[in-house]
C-alpha cells in the first residue's frame, strides 16, 4: 500500500502529530469533565489541570499562546493577537479598520475572490472605493521584475489617489507579493499609506512574514493550511503599536455591539479580561489543535524556501519529461507552491478527473479546470520514490487528458 | 417726504376722479349719440380696460419667475406644510403691521421687516448663521447623524490648549467618537496648532491638547497636525471649518479663549467644492499624527 504523498497544504494541511496529540488529550479530558471548574483558569493562565492531561500541561495561558503566535508571524512581542472561529471574521474587522481611515484602497487581482467580495462590501458601506491592480498578467505573462512591479504599482497607487492597501502575502496561485517593498516604495515616492491589511492565509507557516509585520497594521491567517492544525482557527495580528490599540478598541466594541457574532473571538476576549463582552459557549478544539500545531511548527526562513524551490526544480524536470510545463514567475515571486499546466490542446479535462488521477496514486494536490494543478512542496527533500510516483501520475494524467481531447467531437 | 405725501394723496383720489370723469363722458355720449352711441362707448371702454389689465399682468409676470408670482407663491409653498404654516403666520403679522396707521411705527417696522427679509434671504441661499451661542451644535449633531453624510472632514484651529476642552466641546468630541465607533461616519481631522502649543523643537504638542488628539487616533480617526507658522503665507488656510459629506460647509469663528462667536453653515455645492480645495491644500502642510508617533520609535 502506497503511503500518501501530501502536496496540498495550500488548500488544507495534514493534521500535524502534535496537533493530533493535543486534540486527543483535550478530548480525553473533556469527555469526563467538560465544564471542569479549573478549565477556565487553565485557559487563562495555564494553571495546572488534574494529572493525566499529557500535552495540555505545556499550555501556559492564553497570552503566552498569543505571544508564540506573534513570534510565528515574525511580529514584535507587543503585537496584539486576536483568535476567532474563522479568518473571514477577522478579515471583515480588519477591512472595517481600513475604511475607517482610508478613502480608496488598492488591492490586486490575485486576491482571494471571497475576500475581494468582502473588500467591495466594506468599501460600499462607507461610500469609499477600491482599485484593483492587475498583478497576474505583469508577473506571469510579461515577467516583470519585483522592482519594476513595485514602481509601477506605486505610480498607479498615487495617481489613483489611494491611501490604503489590502494585499495577500502569498496569493492562492502561489505568488509571493512583496508587501513590505510595495509599502516602502510608495512612502519613498511620497504617497500616503494609512492602513495595510494583509491576507496571510497562504503565508503562515510557509514564508517568513517578519518584513510584512514591519509595515502591516493587521495580518490575518487561518491555521488549517501550512500550519497543519486542520481546524479553521482564525488569527489576526496587529503588530504596529500605533494602530493596535485602536484595533483592539474597535474589535471589543464590535463584540459588545454584536456587530460580529464570532463566539470564539468573544470567548477569548472575555478570557483576557475585556469587560462588557457576553460570555459564549464555544468549541475549543480549534484552539487546542492550533496550540499543538504551533508547538510543532518550524519557523519559515529563507533556507526553508530555498529547500522548497529545490524540490520544485526536481518536480519541474520530471513534469517537463511528462509533457507538462511549469507556470513560473520571476524567482523573487516564488515560494513553496508550484503550478503545473498541461499543453493547450489537452486542457479540457475536468478538474475532478484530474484530481482523481493523482488520488488514485495516493498523491494529494489541488486540480483546477483548464489542466492546472497546484502542488504545495515540502521543505524535506522529495525522495526518489516520491518523485517516481509523481512522474507516473503526471504521465497518466497527460495521457488521460489526451484521450479526453481526442474524444471531444469536432 | 413731501413728494411721497403728494403721491399718496393723488393715488387716493385718482379712482374717484376717473370714475366721475367716465360717468360724465357716458352721459354726454348718450345725450349726443343716443343708446347706440352709449353702447359703443361702453364696448370701447371695456376693451381699453381689458387691454390695460392684460398689459399690467404680463408686465408683472415678466418681473417674477413662474412660481414666484405673488398669486402663485402660496400655492408653491403649500406643498411644504411646515413652511406654509410659518408663511401664513408671517403674512398675518405683516397684515397686522400694515393696519397700524402710525407713520413712525410704520417706518420702524419696515426697517425690522427688511432686516428679517435679509436674514431669510440668506437662509434661502443655503446659509444658516448662529451668533454668540453654542446652539449651532444642535444642527451640527443633526448633520453628523444624517444618513446622507458618510464623511466629515474637519479643520480645528487650536489657538489655545483649551480648544474644545469646555463642556460643549467635550460633548461634541464624544459625539464624534461615538459616531466613528458606531461605524456610521468616517471622520478626518486636521488640527492647526499655535506654535506655543506645539513648539518647533517638540515632536508632539503639549497637553491637554495632546490627549484630545490622541483620543481621536485611538478611535481610528485619521488625524493630522500642522503648526500655524507653517501656513503663515497661506492665511486663507487658517480657519475652523468642517465639510459635511458633499452637503454642507460650516465655519466657526472663535475668540482667543476658543469660545464660539459665530458659526455659519452653508448648504451650497460650490462652497463645498471650494472648501475641499482648501482642505487638500492644508493637507499638504500637515503631518499625520500616526507618523509622528512612528518616528518616536
Amino acid at each position: 500500500m502506497l503511503g500518501l504523498l501530501y502536496l496540498d497544504s495550500a488548500r488544507i494541511g495534514q493534521l500535524s502529530p502534535y496537533a493530533r496529540q493535543s486534540l486527543d488529550d483535550f478530548l480525553d479530558f473533556v469527555a469526563t469533565t467538560p465544564t471542569h471548574p479549573q478549565l477556565i483558569q487553565w485557559l487563562r493562565t495555564g494553571a495546572p489541570l488534574p494529572d493525566g492531561t499529557g500535552s495540555l500541561s505545556r499550555w501556559r495561558g492564553i497570552e503566552a499562546f498569543e505571544q508564540s503566535i506573534a513570534k510565528m508571524f515574525g511580529g514584535p512581542a507587543c503585537s496584539r493577537v486576536f483568535l476567532s472561529s474563522r479568518s473571514v471574521t477577522l478579515i471583515r474587522l480588519g477591512l472595517q479598520q481600513l475604511f475607517k481611515r482610508c478613502r480608496r484602497c488598492m488591492t490586486v487581482d490575485t486576491c482571494w475572490p471571497r475576500y475581494l467580495q468582502e473588500l467591495h462590501r466594506a468599501s460600499a458601506e462607507k461610500s469609499d472605493s477600491v482599485f484593483v491592480k492587475s498583478y497576474r498578467r505583469p508577473v506571469f505573462d510579461r515577467g516583470v521584475s519585483v522592482e519594476a512591479f513595485c514602481e509601477n504599482l506605486c505610480l498607479v497607487y498615487c495617481s489613483e489617489g489611494c491611501d490604503g492597501l489590502f494585499l495577500p502575502a502569498v496569493d492562492h496561485m502561489g505568488t509571493r507579493i512583496p508587501v513590505a517593498r510595495i509599502v516602502r516604495t510608495i512612502r519613498e515616492f511620497g504617497g500616503e499609506v494609512r492602513f495595510v491589511v494583509v491576507d496571510a492565509a497562504q503565508a503562515l507557516g510557509h514564508v517568513p512574514l517578519d518584513d510584512d509585520c514591519k509595515v502591516a497594521d493587521f495580518l490575518v491567517a487561518g491555521t488549517h493550511k501550512w500550519l497543519g492544525s486542520y481546524s479553521t482557527l482564525g488569527i489576526g495580528v496587529a503588530p504596529q503599536l500605533t494602530s493596535s490599540t485602536a484595533i483592539e478598541h474597535d474589535i471589543q466594541q464590535a463584540l459588545r455591539d454584536s456587530v460580529t457574532d464570532d463566539g470564539l473571538l468573544a470567548f477569548i476576549e472575555q478570557l483576557r479580561g475585556s469587560v462588557g463582552i457576553q460570555s459564549e459557549t464555544v468549541n475549543l478544539c480549534p484552539l487546542i489543535s492550533a496550540f499543538g500545531a504551533q508547538e510543532n511548527s518550524r519557523q519559515p526562513t529563507v533556507d526553508s524556501i530555498t529547500a522548497q524551490l529545490r524540490n520544485a526544480r526536481r518536480v519541474i524536470r520530471i513534469a517537463e519529461r511528462s509533457g507538462w510545463y511549469a507556470e513560473l514567475p520571476e524567482n523573487e515571486y516564488r515560494c513553496g507552491i508550484l503550478l503545473l499546466q498541461l499543453p493547450k490542446q489537452q486542457r479540457q479535462i475536468p478538474a475532478s478527473q484530474l484530481q482523481q488521477l493523482f488520488a488514485d496514486r495516493s498523491i494529494s494536490l489541488t486540480a483546477y479546470d483548464r489542466g492546472l494543478v497546484r502542488l504545495s512542496l515540502p521543505v524535506e527533500p522529495l525522495n526518489a520514490k516520491a518523485l517516481e510516483r509523481l512522474e507516473h501520475a503526471l504521465v497518466a494524467a497527460n495521457h488521460a487528458a489526451s484521450e479526453n481531447y481526442e474524444s471531444i467531437p469536432g | 417726504m413731501q413728494s411721497t405725501n403728494k403721491q399718496s394723496q393723488i393715488s387716493r383720489w385718482l379712482p374717484y376722479a376717473v370714475s366721475i370723469g367716465s360717468a360724465v363722458l357716458a352721459v354726454a355720449t348718450y345725450q349726443l349719440a343716443g343708446l347706440a352711441g352709449l353702447t359703443l362707448y361702453d364696448a370701447i371702454l371695456l376693451s381699453l380696460v381689458l387691454g390695460v389689465l392684460t398689459w399690467r399682468e404680463s408686465s408683472l409676470r415678466s418681473h417674477w419667475p413662474a412660481s414666484d408670482h405673488p398669486l402663485d407663491l402660496p400655492f408653491s409653498i403649500a406643498r411644504d406644510e411646515d413652511i406654509f404654516e410659518q408663511y401664513q403666520g408671517i403674512a398675518r403679522a405683516l397684515k397686522s403691521i400694515s393696519q397700524i396707521p402710525d407713520p413712525v411705527f410704520h417706518e420702524a417696522a419696515l426697517q425690522q421687516i427688511v432686516a428679517v427679509k435679509s436674514s431669510l434671504q440668506r437662509v434661502a441661499a443655503g446659509t444658516l448663521a448662529f451668533e454668540g451661542t453654542e446652539s449651532w451644535r444642535i444642527i451640527y449633531e443633526a448633520l453628523l447623524r444624517s444618513r446622507h453624510v458618510f464623511f466629515y472632514r474637519s479643520v480645528a484651529w487650536a489657538k489655545s490648549d483649551q480648544y474644545w476642552q469646555d463642556e460643549p466641546g467635550k460633548q461634541s468630541t464624544q459625539l464624534n467618537l461615538q459616531l466613528v465607533d458606531e461605524q456610521s461616519l468616517n471622520i478626518e481631522r486636521i488640527v492647526i496648532l499655535n506654535d506655543a502649543i506645539w513648539p518647533v523643537d517638540q515632536r508632539l504638542p503639549n497637553q491637554p491638547i495632546l490627549s484630545w488628539i490622541d483620543v481621536h487616533h485611538r478611535h481610528g480617526i485619521w488625524i493630522k497636525l500642522v503648526r500655524e507658522s507653517s501656513i503663515a503665507n497661506e492665511p486663507d488656510l487658517l480657519g475652523d471649518f468642517g465639510i459635511y459629506g458633499s452637503h454642507a460647509f460650516g465655519e466657526q469663528i472663535l475668540n482667543e479663549k476658543c469660545r464660539t462667536i459665530r458659526f455659519d453653515l452653508q448648504f451650497n455645492l460650490d462652497v463645498v467644492e471650494e472648501a475641499e480645495k482648501r482642505w487638500k491644500r492644508l493637507g499638504i502642510f500637515a503631518t499625520a499624527y500616526r507618523d509622528l508617533l512612528d518616528s518616536r520609535r
